[in-house]
C-alpha cells in the first residue's frame, strides 16, 4: 500500500470535537429530528447526507445554535463542544457562533468591501488589537481559502461583484477570520457551476488540516468524494454513521444502501 | 498521465497509488519468473521454494489492488480516460496475479525436476524462452505507465516469436522422447513448464491489449497473431 | 407502457395548421391585448390632458403674481421731516411715524410728475396721492431706519402702488370697471397709463410675494407668503425631528425584536388604520389634547407639527417596515452566522440596505405633510397673521400660517389680487412638492444597491 495515502486515510483521532447525545428537535408538535447520536471528529470532514426534508439541515443548524432564531423550534439532548453543553443556560449563542463558523448554501457576502466581509467578524468579537494585526487576519483568511490572489489589488471591491464561485470562497474566508474551531457548511455547493464546485471542494480538502468541517450535502457523490466520516439521515433518524469509504462500498444498514445506489429517496 | 491534474488533488493521489500498487506486482511477477527460470537452470531447489511462497504476497496483492480500486470508483466516479485507467489496472493485476500463479507452478515442477536427471540442453532454451517472455512482460508494463502504443504494439507482435520458440522447444522435448523414453517423465513437466511460459507470453501480450485500450479507448480488433501450430496434428 | 396505438385518444391534438397563417384563437386573442393597450393608452391620454390642463389653468393665473406694480422715482429724504433731532439717532427717528413718510413721499411723487410735464387733469391732488400704495411709508420708514445715514439725501425709490393700479397692468382693471369701482376711478388710471408711457410705472419682478407677511384686504399688492413659507418650515422641521426617529425605532422593534403574539398583531392593525383616518379628525384630536388639555397656543407651529406628525407616523412606519421586510434573509443569517448579535445585525446591516427604502418614505410622507389643510384649519392656522415669528426656539410657540392654508386664506377674499396671488401661492407649493419628490428619486437611485 501506498504509504502516504494510508496516512491521509488514517482519520486523526485526536478526539471528539463535538458529541452529540440523544437529540431531539421539535419544529411546534413536529418531530423532526429523532434520537441523533454522532461524532464529529476534529481535523476530519463529515458530511450529512439524506434524502431531501429528512433533518440533515436542522441537526446542522443545531450545532451553531442557529435555530434559535426559529421561535417553533425546540432542542432537547447533550450537544458538547468539546464537553461543554452549548444548550447551557450561560452560554451567549454569539460567542458560541464565532467558535463555530457557518457557510451557507447560497454565497450571501455582506454588500460591503471585500476587506469589510472578512474584518467584520473579527472586529466585533473584539479578537485584533489594531488595524494592523486586522490587516493580517484578513490576508490570512483570503489565503486560506484560495482567494487572495484573486482579490489582493482590489480589497475595497464590492465583495457582491465577484463571481458565483469566488462568492463562496469570501464567505468560506469570512467564518474562518473568527478562527473557529468548527466549520459548518449547509450544502455549499449547491448553487455552484461543477469548476467552482470543485474548487469549493479542494478548498474543504486543505482546510480540514485545521478545523473539524461538518457539510450537509444533497450529493452523494460529493459526500463521498469530500469526507472521512459520512452520516446517513433519514425521515430525521440518524441511520447510520460510519467511514466514508466503507459506507459507499459495503454499508451496513439495508436503507443506507437503498439510498446509495439510488433506489430511495 | 494526462497533462492536468484534477482540480480535487486526492484524485490523482489515489491513481498514483493504485498505479505504483500495480507496478509492485509487476514487479514482482517479473523477479518471481526469472528467478524460477534461474532456479531451474541451476537445479536450486531453494530459490524455487522461495519463488513458491512468494506467489502468497503477490496473491495479496491483486486483492488489495481489486479493493482499492472498487473505493476509487465508489468515491470518485471516474469518467473517460479514468475510467479506463481503473478498468484496465484490475484487468492488468488479474494477467498478472495468472502470471504469478504460472511462475509458481514453474518453480514446483522445477522441485520435481532437481529429483530427476536433465534432459539435454533443454533448461538453456527453456531459459531463453522465459527470458523473452520477461522482457514481454516488462515492456507491455513499461508501455503502460508510459502510454506508449507503439511499443504496446511491437509486444503484441513479439507474441508472434515467442510461440515459435516454443513450437521449437515442443518439437525438442519430442525429439528427446522419442530417443529414450526414461526422459519422458522429466521431459513432460518440462513442457508443461515450456506451455506456462508461453501462457504467461499471452498474459503479457493480454496487457499490451489493455494499454491499446486504455490509449485509444477501444480493444485492438484485429487478432493475434497465432503461430502455435502445435494443435494440428503432424 | 402506455398504448401507442390506441384509437381512442383522450388527449386533444392540435390541429394541423399552417404556422404562418394565423388561427382564429390566435386572432381573438391579439384583438383583445390589442384593444387593452388601447384603453391603457387612452387612459395615459386623459390623465396627461387633465393634468396639463390644471398647469396651465395655475400658470396662467398665478405667475402673474410674481411682478407687480411699482413707481420708480427719485426720492428726498428731508432732514427736517424725518430726524429732527438731527443726530441720525435711530431710535429718535424710530418716533417719526409713517405720516411724515407719507408726506417726503408724496412730495416727491408730486414732484416727480410735473417734473416730467405729466398731466393731471381732471385729477385732485387727493386722487395721485392715492395711487401710491398705503403700505408704501412703510416700507420707506424701514428701509430710512435699516440705513439713518440715507437721511438727507436722495435716494431712487421703488414706491409699491396702489392694487387697483397693478389690477389695471394685468388687466383686471378696466376702464369700464374702473366707473363703478370705489377705489379707483377711469381718470387715475390714464394717469397711471401716461406713468407708464413715461417709465415710472413698471412691473418689476415680485421678491416681496415670498417674503411679506399676509396684509389686509385693502393691501393685497403689499401681501406675501413670507409667515407661511416660515410657518410650514418650522411644521416640517419639527415634524422630521419627530417623526423619523420614532417612527424608524417602532418599525426596528417590530420588525425585528417583538415577539410574533396577538398584541403586536394588534398594533400593526391599529398602525395601517391610523394611516386611512381623515386628516380633519387629527385636527379635531389636536385641539381638544394640544390646545385645550395642553394649553399650547392655538395657530402655534408647534401645534400644526404635532399634529401632522401624528398623521405622517403611520406613513414612515409602513414604509419603513416595507424596506426592513424587503432586506434578504440571507444578509440576516450570514451576520447571526459570523457571531453578530441582533443589535449588530440590525444596525450594521439591515439598516443600511434598508435606508433607500426609508428615505424615499420619508420624503414622501413629508411632502404630503406639507400639502395638509384640514387639520390646520381645525387648530386655527386660518386667522390672519401679519407678524413673523420669531427666529429663535420660542418662535414655534408663535402664531403662524402654512403654505396651503394660506391659499385657502386668499382664495377666500373678494379682491381678484388675492386669488392672483392664492395661484401663485400654490405655484410656490407644486415646485416645493416637485423639488422633494424629485429628491426622493435621486435618493432612491443614488443609495440603491444590488444584491
Amino acid at each position: 500500500m501506498n504509504d502516504m495515502r494510508t496516512m491521509e486515510r488514517i482519520v486523526s483521532t485526536e478526539g471528539n470535537k463535538i458529541t452529540a447525545r440523544n437529540v431531539q428537535v421539535y419544529y411546534g408538535t413536529s418531530h423532526a429530528i429523532k434520537d441523533v447520536d454522532v461524532d464529529i471528529l476534529d481535523k476530519t470532514v463529515t458530511a450529512f447526507i439524506g434524502p431531501s426534508g429528512c433533518g440533515k439541515s436542522t441537526f446542522l443548524r443545531c450545532l451553531n445554535r442557529m435555530n434559535d432564531t426559529i421561535s417553533v423550534c425546540k432542542v432537547t439532548g447533550n450537544i458538547l463542544l468539546e464537553g461543554e453543553n452549548i444548550y447551557d443556560s450561560r452560554v451567549d449563542p454569539v460567542q458560541l457562533r464565532a467558535k463555530v463558523g457557518m457557510v451557507f448554501q447560497k454565497p450571501n457576502p455582506f454588500p460591503k468591501s471585500i476587506y469589510e466581509n472578512v474584518a467584520y467578524g473579527p472586529r466585533i468579537h473584539g479578537l485584533t488589537r489594531n488595524k494592523a494585526e486586522l490587516d493580517a487576519v484578513v490576508e490570512s483568511s483570503l489565503k486560506k481559502a484560495a482567494l487572495w490572489k484573486e482579490v489582493k489589488d482590489r480589497l475595497a471591491a464590492p465583495g457582491t461583484g465577484l463571481s458565483g464561485g469566488q462568492q463562496q470562497r469570501l464567505c468560506i474566508a469570512r467564518a474562518i477570520a473568527t478562527a473557529p474551531e468548527v466549520l459548518l457548511m449547509d450544502e455549499p455547493c449547491s448553487a455552484l457551476d461543477p469548476i467552482a464546485t470543485a474548487q469549493v471542494e479542494e478548498l474543504i480538502d486543505d482546510l480540514r488540516s485545521q478545523f473539524a468541517v461538518v457539510i450537509v450535502t444533497h450529493s452523494m457523490q460529493q459526500a463521498a468524494r469530500v469526507s472521512q466520516r459520512t452520516a446517513f439521515f433519514h425521515l430525521g433518524n440518524l441511520v447510520e454513521y460510519g467511514e466514508t469509504g466503507q459506507i459507499f462500498t459495503n454499508p451496513k444498514d439495508p436503507r443506507t444502501e437503498s439510498y446509495i445506489s439510488g433506489r430511495i429517496g | 498521465m494526462t497533462s492536468t491534474g484534477h482540480i480535487a488533488s486526492v484524485f490523482d493521489r489515489d491513481l498514483e497509488s493504485i498505479l505504483a500498487l500495480l507496478m509492485r506486482m509487476g514487479g514482482l511477477v517479473e523477479t518471481a519468473l526469472l528467478d524460477a527460470a534461474q532456479a531451474l537452470e541451476d537445479r536450486d531447489e531453494e530459490l524455487a521454494n522461495r519463488v513458491r511462497l512468494g506467489d502468497k504476497g503477490i496473491d495479496a496483492l491483486e486483492e488489495q489492488i481489486n479493493s482499492e480500486c472498487a473505493r476509487l470508483i465508489a468515491l470518485r466516479a471516474p469518467a473517460a480516460s479514468d475510467l479506463r485507467t481503473v478498468l484496465t489496472v484490475i484487468k492488468i493485476a488479474s494477467s498478472l496475479e495468472r502470471a504469478g500463479d504460472y511462475a509458481k507452478n514453474l518453480a514446483k515442477r522445477t522441485v520435481v525436476l532437481t529429483r530427476l536427471s536433465p534432459v539435454g540442453s533443454s533448461s538453456a532454451s527453456i531459459r531463453r524462452l522465459a527470458k523473452a517472455v520477461v522482457v514481454m512482460l516488462k515492456d507491455a508494463l513499461d508501455s503502460y505507465v508510459h502510454r506508449d502504443l507503439a511499443l504496446a504494439r511491437d509486444v503484441r507482435a513479439r507474441d508472434h516469436e515467442v510461440d515459435q520458440m516454443y513450437n521449437s522447444i515442443f518439437r525438442e522435448f519430442l525429439t528427446h522422447m522419442l530417443e529414450d523414453p526414461r526422459n519422458i517423465s522429466a521431459c513432460m513437466h518440462l513442457h508443461f513448464i515450456a506451455k506456462n511460459i508461453e501462457r504467461v507470453g499471452d498474459h503479457a501480450t493480454s496487457v499490451a491489449e489493455q494499454v491499446i485500450y486504455l490509449v485509444t479507448g477501444e480493444m485492438p480488433g484485429d487478432e493475434r497473431p497465432k503461430s502455435d501450430v502445435t494443435m494440428i496434428a503432424e | 407502457m402506455t398504448d401507442m396505438s390506441a384509437g381512442s385518444a383522450a388527449i386533444p391534438r392540435a390541429k394541423k395548421n399552417s404556422i404562418l397563417v394565423a388561427s382564429d384563437n390566435m386572432r381573438r386573442r391579439n384583438a383583445a391585448e390589442a384593444r387593452f393597450k388601447i384603453y391603457g393608452l387612452a387612459a395615459i391620454a386623459v390623465s396627461m390632458v387633465t393634468l396639463a390642463f390644471m398647469l396651465v389653468t395655475i400658470l396662467n393665473d398665478g405667475l402673474s403674481s410674481f411682478k407687480q406694480a411699482r413707481y420708480s422715482f427719485p426720492v428726498s429724504l428731508t432732514a427736517a421731516v424725518l430726524d429732527p433731532s438731527g443726530d441720525r439717532n435711530r431710535d429718535e427717528m424710530a418716533k417719526v411715524t409713517t405720516v411724515g413718510y407719507a408726506k417726503v413721499l408724496i412730495a416727491a411723487f408730486k414732484a416727480e410728475i410735473e417734473a416730467r410735464g405729466i398731466s393731471t387733469e381732471g385729477l385732485s391732488d387727493k386722487d395721485v396721492s392715492d395711487m401710491v400704495s398705503k403700505d408704501a411709508p412703510g416700507e420707506l420708514r424701514a428701509t430710512v431706519l435699516a440705513n439713518p445715514a440715507l437721511v438727507g439725501t436722495s435716494i431712487d425709490g421703488s414706491i409699491l402702488a396702489i392694487g387697483r393700479v397693478d389690477g389695471f397692468i394685468k388687466g383686471r382693471v378696466t376702464m369700464e370697471t374702473a366707473v363703478r369701482d370705489g377705489n379707483v376711478s377711469p381718470e387715475q388710471l390714464q394717469l397711471a397709463e401716461r406713468l407708464i408711457e413715461a417709465g415710472i410705472l413698471t412691473s418689476p419682478f415680485n421678491w416681496d410675494f415670498i417674503t411679506n407677511s399676509d396684509a389686509s384686504d385693502q393691501r393685497p399688492e403689499a401681501a406675501g407668503l413670507g409667515v407661511a413659507l416660515i410657518g410650514s418650515a418650522y411644521m416640517m422641521l419639527i415634524v422630521l425631528i419627530t417623526c423619523v426617529p420614532v417612527g424608524v425605532a417602532a418599525s426596528i422593534y417590530l420588525e425585528e425584536f417583538a415577539p410574533k403574539n396577538r398584541w403586536t398583531d394588534l398594533i400593526e392593525v391599529n398602525i395601517s388604520n391610523l394611516a386611512a383616518v381623515p386628516s380633519i379628525v387629527f385636527g379635531i384630536l389636536g385641539l381638544a389634547v394640544f390646545i385645550n388639555f395642553m394649553g399650547l397656543p392655538q395657530s402655534s407651529s408647534l401645534v400644526g407639527a404635532l399634529v401632522i406628525s401624528l398623521m405622517t407616523l403611520p406613513t414612515i412606519i409602513i414604509a419603513t417596515r416595507s424596506a426592513i421586510r424587503a432586506v434578504p434573509p440571507s444578509i440576516r443569517d450570514a451576520a447571526l452566522g459570523v457571531g453578530a448579535s441582533k443589535m449588530q445585525m440590525v444596525f450594521h446591516h439591515v439598516l443600511p440596505l434598508a435606508m433607500p427604502g426609508i428615505l424615499t418614505g420619508t420624503i414622501l410622507g413629508l411632502a404630503t405633510a406639507l400639502g395638509e389643510t384640514a387639520p390646520l384649519l381645525l387648530i386655527g392656522m386660518v386667522a390672519f397673521v401679519d407678524e413673523y415669528p420669531s427666529a429663535s426656539l420660542g418662535g414655534i410657540l408663535d402664531p403662524a400660517t402654512a403654505l396651503p392654508v394660506q391659499v385657502y386664506g386668499w382664495a377666500q377674499r373678494a379682491d381678484p389680487a388675492f386669488i392672483e396671488r392664492s395661484n401663485g401661492a400654490i405655484i410656490i407649493l407644486l415646485i416645493f412638492l416637485v423639488i422633494m419628490n424629485v429628491a426622493a428619486i435621486l435618493l432612491r437611485r443614488r443609495f440603491e444597491r444590488r444584491w
